[in-house]
This record gives structure tokens, sequence and C-alpha cells, in this order.
């Protein structure tokens, strides 16, 4: 009791630290502001329904049981196809520094984790509860589905564990390892036609019986009244099996454990400081994307570095190779493949325009080894014999260099795939199609540089608030001032563009009067993009600056 | 106090540790040397009771590891090579967490010394991410001693340290064992600080004993006549310098 009474101890002494450490931040008013606005957007996406929904009708409750019933026996059966030989309970490196060579029972620690694994739960529940009590109605809703998920998402978790437990009791040769694993295969299959069978010919009966065991597990979603209190009941029940199961299993956990603490700290100190976690695969050098030059310039040297970090799969041959499927794959589309064909490929010229806008908006705070990453090395940066803004010029070189390739696929899937004069766009002629999409080509790469620069600047302006290379701030707050700004790097960015925009437009109309509609636009184009040039170089220029007076050190300790 | 007998570590058909026997007895200082690959973390975690032996007897102050582990780990304390601390809980947390753990009665007193020794006062309610690596070290060891243990396991202690924080270091390895009469096995690649705190050697390579004893006889034993050889010279001289 001593030992249980010291692991309470453990927990609500983190429980309360964290609490302080959350309210002492809470002083400063931009975390404050921030609390503010996540709370609102929470608020806006769980909580404000539009309309109170009417009660669920009985076969719609019927086929939702029966589907969640289905899905939930393909995931207990995963449960057994998936675990290896070496079974684990998941615990932090300073739970196994402390813990283990500690005067404690196996079972002991075995109960401290699944404890505070339910606790953890508790968050799981809340958050499933908040998210499918938008899909229902009805007073008292929120804490039956609450009661509900809980024990749903505990019985799941314990039975991962005993399912692991138990495989490794059977045996952990690699025969008999992928054995069990084919055997549980072919019966999730089985599982699976059948199923499929049965909907076919419409034999419900013999449905609700198959599913029987998980529909008592997700009873408790669409039942009431007493039949809720009888499928509570169940749960009760079988959450006690579960525990008492993986208690009494004596298999050993330890290394495994061990070890997946240590590659868990590991993912955690490459996400906190900004790196690409890749979970798989064994580092092996990489190919040069080209090759370096003594007397090269220094943003060239940069994007060279800020290149061989990028994960394997995006370089050059790979570039070329799905331009030359794209382009081949849509003209055999087009020229082959018949009335169809042709629909297919402006149905997928359509869709890459629109994935390219997607990949424009998102690609910025997802391809970030530019100033944000190299932040982590900033002071060994700032001692290199150069002006800053040429740090953060050859910087920016590698994602613009990324984004721009991949927006020329989407164009070149967009341009080849849409068809000139067709019967939805008769007034794209070729020539128009043509000079559109080169137009669209050039500007890529400015366009790609104008969209990194705000999250960049954020970095070096706001090391606190942005997640740099060096570290990341977490939490509800920080989540709030994220969505904060995300919208005033919207603002800028529709600000920078004005200029531009306007001045291009005034080039087309003006060009009217001495020569055609095309050579208007490609003159358009380049008065837009040189003005927007003027405006990311002189934006870089003010990065510099603030690169060489930034202490990042003590930016981050505020 | 430690006594090892016929222990081995297999994991598959790998044999990470291979019939090892020893015994450490109190006031004795074990320094557990090796190439990379050696066995030595995986022998201090087996003795220490974190992972559990494939075959041997393993005691601690009398009592089999195996059969009553926790009896045994009240006698011991183990320090990893990384001072691994729980982010939100304070320097004295940690010390009010382990006495709790180790069921130490009465332990203020006894913290507040470790404290002063290891110079984590004015720290007490800081959390470790404001702590240098140094402190984090110090205050994994206040930990470790706080239930006065018998048997204590270093492992890589010195990383990380100031050349202060490894003299401090030095001095505590051996005032456990002189005056406190405790048993420590220790684990280093750092040759100088094993011929100046330990009394005795084991060495290993691929997981077996290659010689162990008090280390001027192994010194001795690998001197092939020469004078003040030192134990750096022993060592390559008994592993070949290299792991394979």
């Amino acid at each position: 009791m001593a030992v249980m009474r010291a692991l309470l101890y453990l927990r609500l002494m983190m429980v309360r630290n964290v609490l302080i450490a959350f309210l002492r931040r809470m002083r400063q008013p931009r975390y404050l502001f921030g609390l503010a606005m996540a709370l609102a957007y929470f608020w806006l996406v769980f909580f404000k329904r539009p309309n109170q929904l009417p009660p669920m009708q009985a076969e719609n409750s019927d086929s939702f049981e029966l589907t969640a019933a289905f899905f939930l026996s393909v995931v207990a059966m995963g449960i057994w196809l998936l675990p290896g030989d070496k079974p684990s309970l998941r615990f932090s490196e300073a739970e196994v520094s402390f813990l283990f060579p500690a005067p404690l029972k196996r079972s002991q620690l075995i109960h401290y984790k699944l404890v505070t694994g339910m606790l953890s739960g508790l968050l799981g529940a809340l958050f499933f509860t908040l998210l499918s009590a938008r899909f229902t109605s009805g007073s008292g809703q929120s804490l039956r589905l609450a009661g509900g998920w809980w024990f749903l998402l505990n019985i799941i978790s314990l039975h991962d564990t005993g399912a692991a437990f138990t495989l490794v009791r059977l045996g952990t040769g690699k025969a008999v390892v992928w054995l069990r694993r084919g055997g549980v295969a072919a019966l999730m299959l089985l599982f699976v036609i059948l199923v499929g069978y049965l909907i076919v010919h419409q034999q419900t009966q013999t449905l609700h019986k198959l599913l029987a065991p998980a529909r008592f597990l997700v009873q408790p979603f669409f039942a009431s009244g007493l039949a809720y209190v009888r499928s509570m009941a169940f749960l009760l029940l079988l959450f006690a099996v579960h525990y008492w199961w993986v208690l009494r299993m004596e298999t050993p956990f330890e290394e495994a454990s061990m070890a997946l603490a240590s590659k868990r700290a590991e993912v955690l100190a490459k996400m906190r400081a900004g790196k690409s976690v890749r979970i798989a695969g064994k580092a092996r050098p990489r190919r040069e994307p080209f090759v370096l030059r003594p007397r090269m310039p220094v943003e060239l040297v940069l994007l060279w570095k800020n290149l061989m970090l990028l994960p394997p799969y995006l370089n050059r041959r790979v570039f070329v190779a799905s331009a030359l499927v794209i382009g081949f794959g849509m003209r055999w589309l087009r020229h082959e493949g018949g009335y169809a064909g042709q629909a297919a490929a402006g149905t997928f010229g359509m869709i890459a325009l629109i994935l390219m806008g997607y990949m424009l908006l998102f690609a910025p705070q997802v391809v970030r080894n530019d100033v944000r990453s190299d932040l982590a090395q900033g002071d060994l940066m700032k001692a290199w014999p150069l002006p800053g803004w040429r740090i953060v010029l050859g910087s920016l070189l590698a994602p613009v260099l990324v984004m721009s390739a991949l927006a020329w696929l989407f164009l070149l899937t967009a341009a080849t795939g849409i068809q000139a004069e067709g019967k939805l766009t008769p007034w794209l002629t070729l020539e128009l199609k043509a000079s559109l999409a080169a137009c669209a080509a050039i500007a890529m790469p400015v366009l790609s540089a104008l969209l990194l620069i705000g999250p960049n600047a954020i970095a070096l302006y706001f090391p606190a608030w942005s997640q740099t290379g060096m570290s990341s701030q977490r939490g509800f707050d920080a989540m709030g001032l994220r969505l904060l700004l995300m919208a005033g790097q919207l603002i800028l960015l529709l600000v920078t563009l004005l200029p531009p925009i306007l001045l291009a437009m005034l080039v087309f109309y003006l060009s009217q009067w001495f020569a055609s509609q095309t050579v208007g636009m490609v003159l358009a184009t380049v008065a837009g993009l040189l003005v927007l040039l003027l405006e990311i170089l002189y934006a870089i220029h003010l990065l510099g600056e603030r690169f060489e007076q930034l202490d990042i050190g003590a930016e981050l300790r505020q | 106090m430690i006594a090892v007998d016929g222990f081995s570590k297999y994991y598959g058909n790998f044999a990470a540790v291979r019939e090892l026997d020893f015994r450490v007895k109190a006031g004795e200082v074990l320094g557990l040397v090796g190439p990379n690959g050696a066995g030595k973390t995986t022998t201090l975690r087996c003795i220490s009771g974190i992972i559990p032996a494939t075959a041997g007897n393993l005691q601690i102050a009398g009592i089999n590891i195996a059969d009553d582990p926790v009896a045994a780990k009240r006698q011991l304390a183990f320090f990893a090579d990384e001072p691994r601390l729980f982010d939100h809980l304070t320097v004295q947390q940690h010390l009010n967490f382990s006495a709790r753990i180790y069921q130490v009665e009465e332990y203020e007193e006894r913290a507040q010394q470790l404290l002063e020794q290891m110079e984590l006062v004015d720290k007490r309610d800081q959390l470790p991410a404001e702590l240098s690596r140094g402190m984090k070290q110090k205050l994994v060891i206040a930990c470790g001693l706080l239930h006065s243990p018998s048997v204590l396991f270093f492992d890589e202690p010195l990383t990380g340290l100031d050349p202060l924080g490894i003299r401090r270091m030095k001095q505590t390895i051996k005032r456990l064992a002189s005056e406190k009469g405790a048993a420590i096995i220790l684990s280093s690649h750092l040759l100088g600080l094993l011929e100046e705190v330990c009394t005795h050697v084991l060495i290993m390579k691929k997981g077996e004993k290659v010689a162990l004893g008090p280390l001027n006889e192994v010194v001795q034993q690998y001197s092939n006549g020469d004078s003040g050889v030192s134990l750096e010279e022993v060592f390559l001289r008994a592993t070949g310098g290299s792991e394979d």
C-alpha cells in the first residue's frame, strides 16, 4: 500500500506542477489570449451545434451499431495479428530509471501502468465524447457516452496488453509468429467475406448473431434506460476480467519496455527539436543533390545542405520519373482512353489544380528545412563570415525548390489533363492554356518564396511562440497562439499580394491596346513577379538583419 | 555482498553474457571494463534486477534477486549513464518520491544532508529543465543514496560532469566503499577513473570474462615483466583493444 501511495504521490505532484506551470504562463497576456483563442476554437468545433438533431431512427441506429461492431471485431482480431515477440508496457525513461531498480513487485509495476493508463484514458474518452456528442441528442447523453468511451478504450488497451503477453507465452519463434499471423489474417479475411455475404443477401438475423460479442461492447452508445445499465454492467465485468487477465500473466516485459521508452524518448526529442521522425529504416548515406564546388555561392551550399536533409524520396530522379509518368499517362488517357479516358484526364486535371492550392497553403507548415530548422544551429551560423540576408536566402531555397517542383507536377497534370476548347472550357484556347501554364510555372518559385517568408518571419521575430528547431511550446494556449499566427500570416499574404496583382491587372489592361491577350498575360505576369520579387528581397533583407540581432537562447527563455 | 555464479544472458541465440562468476565484498569497488558490446551494461542491469537473467544465481546481500527481488532491491542503488528525471517533479519532490518508493522513515534530515553534499539546496524547487547535466546527475545520486544502499551500481558515472563534479564523484564512490562499507560495481571506459577508485577489476569481452581479480594482481598478470604498466595498457593487452 505504501508503494502505491508513493506512485500516487508521483502522479499527483506531476499533475500539480503541470497546472502550476500552466497558470504561471497565463500571467503573460499573449498566452492568456492564446488560451481564449483555443477555447473559442474548441467551442466552435465541438459545442456549437447548428440545430438540435432529431432522434435517431431505429433502423439507422441498428445500422450504426452493426457497423461499429464490425469495426470493433476487426480491431480485436488485429490485436492478435500484430504483436511481435517482445511485449511491452509504456514507461517513460524516468520511470524506467526510478522504478525498475526500486523494490517493487512486477505486479505493482503493472498495476501502476494500468491505472495511469486508465487516467490517461479519461482524456481520450473526453475527446471522443465531444466528437460523438455532436451526432446525438437528449439530456445526459454526454455522460452516457463518456462512460461508454472510457470503458471501451480501456478494454481495447487491456486486450492489447493481454494479447501481447499471452502470445509471448505461446511461443516467440519466427515460425510460430508467422503461423499465428497467417491464421489470424485468414480468419479476418473469412470474417470480412462472411459479413459481406450476409449484407448482400440481407441475412440480418445471422449478421446480428455473428457480431453479437462486439455489439455488447458498443451497446452503451445506442441503448437507454435499463438496457444502458445492463450494457454498462457487462462492460464493467469485461473490464475486470481483462484487468485480472493482464495481471495474472507472468510475462517479462522489462527489456521491451526499456527499449520502447528509449525509442519514445528519442522520437520525442526529435519532435521537440523540430526534426522529422522516421521510425522505420536504417539511416544510410544520401546521394548528393549536386556536386559542391569550392567557389560556389554560399546560398547554393545552404541549398545543398538542406536538400541533403530532405526525405530520400524527394529527389531529382523521382521528380523526372513522376513528370514522365504524368505526361505519358495523361497523353494515353486522352488519346487511347476514349470518352471515359478524356473525362478522367479532365477530372485529374481539375483535382490537380485543387491539390496544388492545398499544397501551397499547407506545405510551408510541413516543409520546414529552412530558417526554422536552422535556428537549432543558430549560434554556429551566426559565427559564419556572412551577412544575415545571405543565410536567410540560402535557407529558403530548399523548401522553395520542393514546393515549386510539386507545383510544377500539379500544373503538368492540369495542363495535360484539361482539354483546350473542351465542353466545359470552350473559352480555353490551346494558346491560352499554354501561356497560362507557362506563366503559372514561372510564378511558382516566387510564390513559394512569398508563402515561406511568413512562417520564417514568425520563427525569427517570435521564436518563443513558433515551433523552431530548438524547442516547441506545447499546450492549449500555445495551440491558440498558432491559430492566431496562421490568421495573421494569411492577412500578411493578402497585403503583400495586393500591389503585384494590381500592377499585373493594369499591365494586362494597357497591353490589350497594342498586343494579343497571350502577350498581355505574359507581360502582366512578368510585371507582377518583378514587384513580388522586390518585396521578397526586401523581406529577406529585413529577416537577415533580424537574424544577425537575434539572441535565440534569450528569446526561448522568455 | 554481491555474489554472481554461472550468470548468462541470452537474446534469442545471441549470448550477451556467458557463464560469469565473481564476488564483490563489503568495502570493495569492482571496475567493470571491456570494449563496446562486451556485456557490461547488461551485466549491471541483470544483477540489479532491472532485467531478468537467463541463467545463474545472482545474490545481493545474501538475497537471491530472482527469488525475492523486492528485498534484494531494497539493498541496492543503480545509477544509469544518463540522468533520467521526471520532467514535472522538482528536485525536492524527486527526493520525496524516492523516500516513499524505498519507504525511508523520517528521511527529511537525510534528504537535507544529501542536498547540501550535492550542492543542490538552492535548487530544491527547480524542475529538471532548469538544471545543468551535472546537477541532474547529482540529483540522481542523491535520490539513490537516500535509502542508504549497501550495494551500488554505477554505469559510466562521470559522463557529462565538470572537473569538480568528477572529483566529487570519485570522492563519493571512495567514501561509500571505505566509510560506509558499500560493495560497488562501476562500469566505465575511463580507465584512469578505475585505477583511482577501484580495488578490483573485471575485464570482459564479447560477454565473457577475460580477467578478474584485485587491480594490482590483474596488472601484474598482464605486465609481462614490465614495470609501471597502466590499466590502459593492461586493457589493450587483455582485449586486443577492439570489439572483435
